[in-house]
């Protein structure tokens, strides 16, 4: 974690009666998203109740930021602050959270991008047609935003016959942008017209993937080319900016716009590591009577090429890795389990994922017949039946015997090298699952109460204690457990195996109590909120649960709302 | 009740083609005939229908039945009534005679069994009364849902469910011979006169059908005495004798000219072989009522030239007459060129039914036609001035290269299937960027003039998340599976099979066995996770899997009357078991694409796109009682498309360069009521989005099209700047009062546009924001006409060019200037030129 230095402020502090019609900080965008690394770059940040920002903050060494001024656009009610950043030159490229820090705290985190190819700043004057575009070296990012309604920019660029080039945006929140590259070549109606080459939006649209667009094209001809950025939903606006890369790629290795998260604990994500050592990762968020078993590794597509009749067995637990390289593949492994086995089924699609790779597991008895999936079949309140694929399925064999193991798509019609999988069959192991945190960040003020949440997850019928703690908490700040009711969701018509696919879990409710003598804290603090599991007794090792940034204000600034501590992209 | 037993032997199976000649008053012959040439009546009130044919001094065969002066030798053995349909009254041998303009003709009649009294035939005796009179015709009781609570089987073709709803009652339901409600008889076996069957038919009771037989009527007293018997159905009909096979015309092919007609015979051929006249008991119908019309005896009567169809059924089964209206002889029949094969057919044609075609179009009508129909819009000033000065040969086949070739093709042939394959919000799972990418999908299958067959595979094969599986989750869920065969059949089969899914196809061979057995195909689909992240699958065998959880209603496709499991089957009847495939509709889909009506509906559509009109009409519409204009040239087609690989672009060059399709749209006399023939290019009102765009370039306003919800609000964006209505990816997301008026579709169903005007548009024209914001801005192309200092016929000449591709006469010229001077404002003069430009039907229709 790295405090920014606090340099000057423009503003003058609000006096007390100012102050406390404020809420707390929060932004929305930033003009321009980012720079380079060793360098520095004047940016306007957009949000609510900037005024009286002093500080900025970013968990990120080597970058900071300096307040310069702020503004209003009272049509918009937004207002503007004009910041400095300067960019240390071992600062990585990629995405990096900055936080505003005012009189009532510390705002959400606004995502900016630190590139190494040139900035360029998007030109003044309009560029939304063709023999406007404004020219750009490659490789560079440039840095604009869609202001008006349906505008659109175009650019251009140069390029050697054969040259594949790979675009990019970064953008804010607000904007879905869209790309497309054209020629110069016109038509017949119109010598100037653009002519489409390729267009994209995001690669895949589909729940929690980024909208952000990528396109490669190769250019056969050397020559000037455009490209145009829209925004998918024809808004403009101070909010609507982007950044835009153009990168040439000659060894397929792309400097990347996309938002990498940081890793933490999941268990029903798809894209969640599957290693070997997985027994060895759950032990240690559980208390086990003895050592965890080891696991074997199974090739799949290597086993069914050297064996190609038979389905070969496999001992458990195991790691099954393969791929289905062609439309229609599939592989299948035998295992053998006793009656009464808990078994856990899961799943990891490293590459490609839902919804281009939608894994179905089929597992048959001996005779053949479908003894389970992990498929939830549920029946809706309309009385439709739905179906959804799960990347862990837990099961209890009511019986003995051999029973084998179907990977494959759901889908016959596709299949290649990257929809790979890799499958843990493996017997229950009780544990703490994730934890989730109900924000990010918290403004305490001093005297106050306020609450903080974790959700975690009780795995494979764990049904031990689970003993929480926080870490780190800003001096003058105790904390008391509390409770809060769950309001129970509506019974489904037919909620099927629920059991199968879902996990209890259990919410606790952290009391944050400042003194009304907590001393101020002009940069937040790192809380770590940890879980321990208690099993008859003995007490497990601490589990990271999460971390939440905390500060200690003088002003009554409203909590953060549910969902702010997302980060603003 | 009148019983009917009659066989003959009609003896001119030979004579398939009738060139009628002159009976619009009394022609000259040289011989005369009746036909059938000998007659065979058994049984009481057994009759023939007897038609008098004259043959003229050139060869030609007029009907002369109605002129004839008819008798008969003895008038005990049979009685001649109407216009010549003898009737048995007693038994016996007897000569019927038949004379016209000092010619005259016989034909023997054997009357045998006149007091036999034939066995009751409900099927026979009472619905054929309920064909006749259109009662279970499909627009009525034989449509689907039937009418009123009240089905017949279309064209009779189940008299048992007939006899059943009508002597039992109930409200009919779809898709289940269950009732609903309590059955009440709609005879009255007490009071037979007082049965609802009657008051309907002769609106005694308000009936939504009108009157179908007077009270009284020979079809009246049969209903009425079959209801005084006791309603029977039976015997011999429930012995299932005789059951009528195939219907036969005389004649099956017509020919004759404007104001002529000609009767039908139609005989009924019955299993045990013997047959009878049914001219009287069958259902007359014609394809096109502008070539040709057909009374309900059979009296075809010539309206138009070119040709159609005369549709006869009854009992189930049909039969057509062929006929074609022929013009005059032209002493100066124009000499016409042979581009390629089209014009080898369409040529050929116009000779043989003596239609001159009009003049090749001159250059200025070629190019705004043929930038119109490439790429949706009009040839630019500039260009068309070029083009217009250009003296080589091949400037026609530069300009058609230069267009297929151009951004704006790929733009328009993208909308136009766009419009075919349904792409909008809400036909695209309400999902604006599933919709962007089924639309992409179709985009870079335009561009890079992707073979059509793999298109079609891949949309009709679709799974998983991909483009072409989005339009099977309109509103987010998946459709029944008959009614996604039913559109996939529509659009890439040109076939409605949709009659055959509650019975079988009335004018088709369809059974609905046959219909279930494709619907079959798309049973197993189903989708993964909710929305808006949903996946298409078929289950594995077409077996449920994750079936732990009871469905509340059965998955799959079941039969609606067995109420069985259906596996998919072609319509070959060859079955595809499910777990004989991994994925069914891929089977169906190689299966569709590889077979003869795939080439030709798509070759058809293509056509229609640049006629007006389909050689089959409507282009969805293939059945053989709906014979395409020119069968051989579908042929031609279908086969160049497929030896083109099954790509769009040639098979569109070769239609453009023809010089049939650069016919000018100005009729001759010849052919100035055809429609069918492709004599003249045939004036087409400018789909909206095509007007739209068209406006937008002669005004040099563009339009702004807002994002926004279906009733109207704006959702604060727009389209990106620069986009013209053809590029708009998902039309329902930008609402427009002019798209309205002037009949975009909302693709919900396959959309099939509405070209006739409506008086929104007319009201659009007088104050619509489109036809007046553009007039008078900077940017507008009048304004800045007048602002750069243009003279009065530089700027006409502009309009004219922009609007019209041409110059203007000198009569239009003078008056137009004349006009100007009229006006106190000259830009007020200009304005309003520009406005008639634009409100005119030159501008507005691709012509």
């Amino acid at each position: 974690m790295q405090a920014i230095k606090h340099l000057l402020l423009v503003v003058a502090i609000s006096s007390g009666a100012v102050a406390a019609e404020l809420g707390p900080p929060k932004l929305t965008s930033a003009t321009p998203l980012g720079g380079t690394p060793d360098g520095s770059f004047e940016a306007v940040l957009l949000g609510e109740h900037l005024e009286g920002a002093t500080d900025l903050w970013s968990p990120s060494i080597g970058l900071q930021g300096e307040v310069v001024g702020v503004d209003r656009d009272d049509d918009t009610e937004t207002d503007l602050l004009d910041v400095r950043f300067l960019l240390g030159a071992r600062l990585v490229s990629g995405a990096h959270d900055v936080r505003v820090i005012t009189a009532h705290g510390l705002s959400n985190a606004l995502r900016l991008i630190v590139h190494a190819a040139p900035s360029v700043l998007e030109q003044a004057a309009a560029h939304d047609l063709a023999i406007d575009a404004q020219h750009l070296p490659v490789p560079s990012v440039v840095h604009g935003k869609v202001a008006e309604v349906g505008e659109v920019d175009f650019y251009s660029f140069s390029v050697q016959a054969g040259d594949e080039l790979v675009f990019r945006t970064f953008s804010s929140a607000t904007l879905d942008p869209g790309l497309a590259v054209f020629d110069l070549t016109g038509s017949w109606f119109d010598a100037h017209r653009p002519r489409r080459l390729a267009f994209a939006d995001e690669p895949v649209e589909y729940p929690g993937e980024p909208v952000e667009a990528m396109l490669r094209y190769r250019f056969d001809q050397v020559g000037d080319y455009l490209i145009r950025v829209n925004g998918f939903w024809g808004h403009g606006g101070e909010d609507q900016s982007y950044a835009l890369l153009i990168n040439s790629d000659p060894d397929g290795r792309l400097e990347s716009l996309a938002v990498e998260e940081a890793p933490r604990w999941t268990e029903r994500t798809w894209r969640r590591p599957l290693d070997a050592d997985r027994m060895e990762q759950l032990a240690g968020r559980t208390i086990l009577s003895g050592a965890p078993s080891s696991m074997a590794v199974f090739d799949a597509d290597a086993e069914v090429r050297s064996l190609p009749v038979e389905t070969p067995a496999i001992q458990l637990p195991a790691l099954i890795k393969g791929t289905i390289e062609r439309p229609g593949d599939f592989d299948r492994v035998r295992f053998t389990v006793e009656e009464g086995d808990r078994l856990v089924f899961e799943i990891q699609t490293p590459q490609k994922s839902l919804p281009q790779l939608n894994p179905l597991l089929r597992i048959f008895d001996s005779d053949g017949v479908e003894a389970f999936t992990n498929i939830w079949s549920r029946v809706d309140s309309n009385g439709n039946v739905s179906k959804q694929i799960y990347p862990k399925t837990e099961y209890v064999f009511p019986r003995a015997g051999e029973f084998t193991l179907e990977i494959r798509d759901i889908t016959v019609t596709y299949g290649d090298a990257e929809m790979e999988y890799r499958v843990i069959v493996r017997p229950w192991v009780p544990h703490l699952g994730e934890g989730r945190l109900d924000s990010d960040y918290v403004n305490l003020v001093a005297g106050k109460a306020q609450e903080l949440s974790v959700v975690v997850d009780q795995e494979e019928g764990y049904d031990g204690l689970a003993a929480f703690s926080l870490e780190g908490l800003p001096a003058g700040v105790d904390f008391v457990t509390g409770a809060t009711v769950e309001p129970e969701p509506p019974p489904a018509l037919n909620a099927g195996k629920k059991e199968r696919f879902t996990t209890n879990s259990r919410k606790v409710t952290f009391v944050l109590m400042p003194a009304t003598d907590a001393p101020l804290t002009p940069r937040p603090t790192e809380v770590e909120v940890y879980a321990r599991p208690v099993v008859d007794g003995e007490v497990g090792a601490k589990i990271l649960m999460g971390k939440v940034l905390a500060m200690v204000v003088a002003d009554a600034a409203p909590v953060a709302e549910e969902g702010d501590g997302e980060a603003a992209r | 009740m009148r019983h009917v037993n009659a066989s003959f032997r009609l003896g001119f199976a030979a004579l398939t083609l009738v060139l009628v000649a002159g009976n619009a008053a009394d022609p000259e012959i040289v011989s005369l005939r009746i036909v059938p040439d000998r007659v065979e009546l058994s049984g009481a009130d057994a009759s023939q229908q007897l038609l008098a044919i004259g043959e003229t001094p050139e060869g030609e065969t007029v009907d002369l039945t109605a002129s004839a002066v008819w008798s008969a030798e003895s008038p005990s053995i049979v009685e001649l009534r109407d216009q010549a349909r003898a009737v048995a009254t007693a038994d016996g041998e007897v000569r019927v005679a038949a004379t016209f303009a000092g010619h005259s003709a016989k034909v023997d009649i054997h009357v045998s069994d006149s007091e036999s009294h034939r066995a009751f035939s409900f099927p026979r005796d009472v619905v054929s009364i309920f064909t006749r009179r259109g009662c279970n015709g499909s627009g009525c009781h034989g449509g689907v849902k039937g009418k009123a609570g009240f089905k017949l089987s279309s064209n009779g073709i189940h008299p048992h469910r007939d006899y059943e709803w009508i002597v039992e009652g109930g409200e009919f339901q779809v898709l289940t011979d269950e009732p609903a409600g309590p059955r009440e008889p709609r005879i009255d076996l007490d009071h037979p006169e007082a049965s609802l069957l009657l008051h309907k038919a002769t609106m005694e009771t308000a009936h939504g059908g009108g009157l179908r037989f007077e009270k009284g009527s020979d079809d009246y007293r049969a209903v009425l005495e079959w209801i005084e018997a006791g309603a029977p159905y039976g015997e011999e009909a429930l012995s299932q004798a005789a059951k009528l096979v195939r219907l036969e015309s005389y004649p099956a092919k017509l020919i004759f000219k404007p104001g002529e007609s000609h009767r039908v015979l139609v005989t009924a051929h019955f299993d045990d072989g013997h047959s009878e006249d049914f001219t009287h008991q069958v259902l007359y119908s014609v394809n096109d009522s502008a070539i040709a019309k057909v009374s309900g005896d059979g009296r075809i009567e010539a309206n138009g030239l070119g040709e159609t169809a005369v549709l006869i059924q009854a009992l189930g089964r049909k039969t057509r007459v062929g006929v074609g209206v022929v013009g005059a002889p032209l002493d100066d029949y124009p000499e016409t060129r042979s581009r390629n094969y089209i014009d080898d057919a369409v040529f050929s044609k116009l000779r043989r039914f003596n239609i001159a075609p009009s003049a090749h179009a001159s250059d200025a009508e070629f190019l705004r036609r043929v930038c119109l129909d490439l790429t949706g819009r009009m040839p630019p000033p500039d260009r068309l001035v070029e083009f217009l000065a250009d003296e080589s040969p091949d400037k026609r086949d530069r300009v058609i290269e230069a267009l297929l070739d151009s951004p704006e093709y790929v733009d328009y042939w993208t909308f136009r299937f766009a419009d075919l394959f349904r792409v909008a919000l809400f036909p695209v799972g309400i999902n604006p960027k599933w919709t962007q990418a089924y639309y992409e999908w179709i985009r870079d299958a335009i561009e890079r003039d992707r073979p059509y067959d793999q298109v079609a595979r891949e949309r009709i094969a679709a799974q998983g998340y991909s483009p072409a599986s989005r339009h099977y989750l309109p509103y987010l869920v998946i459709p029944p599976a008959e009614n996604m065969m039913a559109e996939e059949m529509r659009v890439f089969f040109g076939r409605r099979f949709d009659c055959a899914q509650c019975h079988d196809h009335p004018y088709e061979e369809w059974s609905q066995d046959q219909f279930w057995g494709l619907a079959a195909f798309f049973g197993p689909m189903f989708k993964l996770g909710g929305n808006p992240s949903s996946v298409i699958f078929d289950f594995p065998g077409g077996q449920e899997i994750a079936a732990d959880v009871p469905s509340p209603r059965k998955l799959g496709v079941v039969h609606p009357r067995t109420k069985e499991a259906v596996q998919p089957a072609l319509l070959d009847g060859s079955r595809i078991p499910f777990e004989e495939t991994e994925l069914p509709r891929r089977e169906l889909a190689a299966w569709m694409t590889s077979h003869e009506f795939f080439a030709e509906a798509a070759v058809n559509r293509l056509w229609s796109y640049f006629y007006g009109r389909g050689l089959v009409d409507p282009v969805d519409d293939f059945r053989s009682t709906n014979p395409p204009t020119h069968p051989k040239l579908l042929e031609q087609l279908a086969e160049d498309f497929v030896q083109q690989g099954y790509r769009l672009k040639p098979l569109m060059r070769r239609i453009v360069q023809s010089n049939a399709y650069q016919r000018s749209s100005v009729p001759n006399e010849t052919n100035r009521s055809d429609r069918v023939n492709y004599s003249h290019a045939l004036p087409r009102a400018l789909d909206a989005e095509i007007l739209l765009d068209a406006i937008a370039d002669v005004t040099g306003i563009a339009p702004r099209f807002k994002v926004g919800t279906n009733r109207g609000a704006w959702k604060g964006g727009t389209a990106p700047l620069g986009t013209r209505a053809v590029e708009l990816k998902e039309g329902d997301l930008y609402p427009s009062a002019f798209f309205d008026a002037y009949g975009r579709p909302n693709r919900f169903s396959v959309p099939e546009r509405d070209p006739s005007p409506k008086l929104a548009q007319a009201l659009h024209l007088l104050a619509g924001e489109t036809y007046t914001r553009g007039l008078w801005l900077p940017g507008a192309r009048v304004y800045d006409l007048v602002q750069e200092g243009a003279n009065d016929d530089s700027i006409i000449d502009a309009l004219y060019l922009a609007g019209f591709a041409r110059y203007p006469e000198d009569a239009e010229r003078q008056a137009i200037l004349e006009m100007i001077e009229a006006t106190p404002s000259r830009e007020q003069a200009l304005q309003d030129l520009q406005w008639a430009i634009l409100s005119s039907r030159e501008f507005a229709e691709n012509h």
